[in-house]
């Protein structure tokens, strides 16, 4: 078989090109939010937001609807309740992410075994994603959550860039730091949920932190920093998809490898720039 | 309590033409729930004045910088920045804060840092005119650090950062600069490299007003020193504020009884 069949055997298969345009959107917005979650030390936060939007996936699927309905809003209700906590009694944040994490996936998991007999989706089709069976209505959702994010982002990108970096100087320049953060939070939910269709709520860190952490290694600045980002989670996705291809491997997995690949690479490469 | 009154008018004329002080406070007071940080602290700073703020760990100086960009609200009495109240005068006031709010991992050049201060809006498609991006090389070259603008910020020195911040304020068309901390976690060359980037700015029209640790060297090279505990103790030359007395008043009798070293 010749190069350029091998390239495009895939790719004659709907379910294959389906999954590859969510690949392609995710591997946009991840980075997106992702250089922000790896730069403020969010990483923790994306990895408990998967497994927090548990108990909405539960509910939506038991009442029969898109698990989509239940999954944006537990995730909005978990940010929101971590930032409510840390303003409130003031522990640290990673304590109050840990005590949302654990409560919520518990209570997901209440839901589902109280109520859940019925439902056919596995536990491990929610932990490991279902990207080769995602559908043209799935592709719209991604499509358009994606572009909103875009939007958003782009619109308060430098409000983002001054909080993140100095957030006392932000408030002085009059920008509404609380605000911004809650909408980094917002953003953060909304792409988490999308990936999590992708590549599964395990595997949604892989998309969010490995492309994005390998970035701020490659890149100065914070806008080259999320064009690495974009590039890497590509590539990631696109050697994911045909090795679960050609050699029969889940998707999701194959994606977050090569995503963790990717980082080794160039942590391996820029360490020997920087000794030459 | 002294305070030195800061204008002495002799004619009516004089009086008519006077220019407005930088910083004007009048009995403030800030209380965070039931703790008074500050009570009825009055002082004036005209313009070019360089001014630190000095006092110990939760005398409120930190809590008195913020009360002049506007982010802490006064309980009772009243500050204006050449005449207008902070809120209003937020373009004025260039703020540079302690080292430890900033997040050095984030990937910004000095040149980025500089630009926030002309910036500041949340849109991504402000653009960035001829005009800003002469703001940000003009106040790069007279903080000294235009051959670093490219550099990210988190390879610079303790010293350095501060003036990329100090640049980020006269991008901003600031008058009047506030330095929380200002020489934390600085060498002591780069505090002296500060010091006089910051009083030639003084000498440019600049108000300076910065709250400091090191009443033994660099405080002695201020103007006026505000010393604060809640209340302002003193407030004039520091030859003629660190007295025993006002030392005892703000950080208790061991200091005094240390002798000639006011290092805190």
């Amino acid at each position: 078989m010749d190069l350029i069949s091998y390239i495009v055997e895939p790719f004659q298969y709907g379910f294959l090109l389906r999954a590859l345009a969510v690949a392609v959107i995710t591997s946009i917005t991840c980075p997106l939010v992702g250089v922000f979650v790896v730069t403020r030390g969010y990483g923790f936060m994306g990895d408990a937001m998967a497994h927090a939007i548990l108990p909405g996936m539960a509910a939506a699927l038991i009442a029969g609807l898109s698990p989509w309905i239940g999954m944006l809003p537990s995730a909005l209700v978990f940010a929101f309740l971590v930032g409510f906590i840390v303003r409130k009694t003031g522990i640290q944040a990673d304590a109050a992410i840990g005590i949302m994490f654990a409560t919520l996936f518990a209570l997901g998991i209440l839901v589902m075994s109280l109520w859940g007999a019925q439902v056919t989706v596995s536990l491990e089709d929610i932990l490991l994603g279902q990207l080769l069976a995602v559908t043209q209505s799935d592709i719209l959702v991604t499509l358009g959550v994606a572009s909103l994010t875009l939007l958003v982002f782009i619109g308060y990108f430098k409000g983002l860039m001054f909080v993140s970096f100095d957030p006392v100087g932000a408030e002085v320049a009059g920008i509404r730091v609380e605000r911004v953060d809650y909408l980094l939070l917002a953003l953060i939910s909304v792409v988490v949920v999308v990936t999590i269709q992708a590549v599964g709520v395990v595997l949604v860190l892989a998309m969010l932190i490995a492309p994005a952490a390998a970035a701020t290694l490659a890149a100065q600045r914070v806008v080259p920093t999320i064009g690495f980002g974009i590039l890497f989670a590509l590539i990631a996705s696109i050697v994911g998809i045909y090795a679960s291809y050609y050699w029969n491997l889940p998707s999701g997995a194959s994606i977050a490898m090569a995503s963790g690949l990717i980082f080794a690479i160039v942590a391996l490469v820029r360490r020997r720039i920087s000794r030459a | 309590m002294s305070q030195t009154p800061t204008y002495i008018h002799d004619s009516e004329l004089e009086k008519q033409t006077a220019p407005l002080p930088a910083v004007d406070a009048n009995c403030m007071c800030v209380t965070y729930g039931e703790d008074t940080v500050l009570r009825d602290v009055t002082f004036s700073v005209p313009s070019g004045a360089f001014v630190g703020i000095v006092g110990p760990n939760g005398a409120g100086k930190s809590t008195l910088l913020k009360t002049l960009v506007g982010i802490v609200d006064l309980s009772s009495g009243s500050v204006n920045i050449y005449g207008d109240t902070p809120s209003r005068s937020r373009r004025m006031v260039g703020y540079v804060p302690q080292s430890d709010d900033v997040n050095w991992q984030f990937p910004v050049t000095v040149w980025d840092v500089v630009m926030m201060g002309r910036t500041p809006g949340l849109g991504a498609f402000r653009y960035e005119s001829a005009v800003d991006k002469n703001a940000v090389n003009d106040a790069l070259h007279r903080v000294g650090l235009l051959h670093r603008k490219d550099d990210m910020i988190r390879s610079l020195s303790g010293g350095q950062r501060q003036r990329v911040f100090v640049a980020r304020a006269l991008a901003q068309d600031a008058r009047v600069l506030l330095l929380d901390e200002a020489f934390s976690g600085v060498d002591v060359g780069s505090q002296y490299e500060l010091m006089a980037v910051l009083r030639r700015l003084c000498e440019e029209g600049q108000t300076v007003l910065l709250t400091t640790h090191d009443l033994a060297n660099m405080a002695r090279q201020l103007d006026t020193v505000l010393c604060l505990n809640c209340h302002l103790c003193a407030c004039g030359p520091p030859d003629e504020v660190f007295t025993p007395e006002v030392l005892e008043e703000l950080y208790g009798p061991y200091v005094v009884a240390a002798g000639s070293s006011y290092t805190i």
